[in-house]
């Protein structure tokens, strides 16, 4: 599953969330899921760390490591109504084949949230709910 | 090869030496936002805990079995 900046930066701002419990799981030995993010969702959430909460920016260097990171590709494949800025990870998650982008960011994906059959098959949820949500298949 | 890359006329790319070549790769250019603090706090309240929850999340992942190995689609750093 492919994360947005907002996800990144909660993990490294709280440490005890639901964004940091992604990645202790996915540095397990035996993961039970995959991350992943786009060179701008990781420049995104630094930044923001930096100015908002620098002291996370070292638990967030630990995160990146078990990050994979997407190519960003310079056109979007699929349209989907987003505002400009919800594009690029939009874009990285379609073109990286990831079967989830979990996201806080209700103002550009809220009206997306849970529909994947008007998402090209990608189903974008927040944190919380995919925690809660069977995956029998764990093609994350 | 600019209609096979998909590049427009005023496309941006970025350039990287790589030995005795210069790499071009299709790019885009994309204000990065900065966080609202009532953004911040929406995300912190939302990724907080019910009290049990954690526990209960972690039963529930060690009956499952571990994510499958697929191959990301072009993957750099």
């Amino acid at each position: 599953m492919l994360l947005d900046a907002d996800v990144l930066f909660a993990a490294a701002y709280n440490a005890f969330g639901k964004a940091t419990f992604l990645f202790e799981m996915a540095a397990r030995s035996r993961p039970p899921w995959r991350l992943l993010s786009s060179v701008y969702g990781v420049e995104e959430a630094r930044r923001n760390l930096a100015t908002k909460s620098p002291q996370g920016l070292a638990d967030f260097a630990r995160q990146c490591a078990v990050l994979e990171i997407a190519a960003q590709p310079a056109a979007v494949i699929v349209p989907l109504a987003l505002p400009v800025k919800g594009q690029p990870i939009w874009s990285a998650a379609l073109a990286a084949g990831a079967t989830r982008l979990l996201s806080g960011d209700v103002e550009d994906f809220g009206p997306h949230m849970n529909n994947p059959t008007a998402t090209a098959g990608l189903l974008i949820q927040k944190v919380g709910d995919y925690l809660h949500t069977p995956t029998p298949n764990n093609r994350c | 090869m600019r209609r096979a890359m998909g590049l427009a006329g005023n496309a941006v790319v970025t350039a990287e030496q790589q030995g005795g070549s210069v790499v071009l790769t299709p790019a885009m250019v994309v204000e990065t936002e900065s966080y609202a603090d009532a953004d911040v706090k929406t995300w912190v309240r939302d990724d907080s805990f019910a009290s049990g929850e954690r526990e209960r999340l972690n039963q529930a992942l060690a009956r499952r079995k571990p994510a499958a190995k697929r191959a990301v689609k072009p993957t750099r750093r």
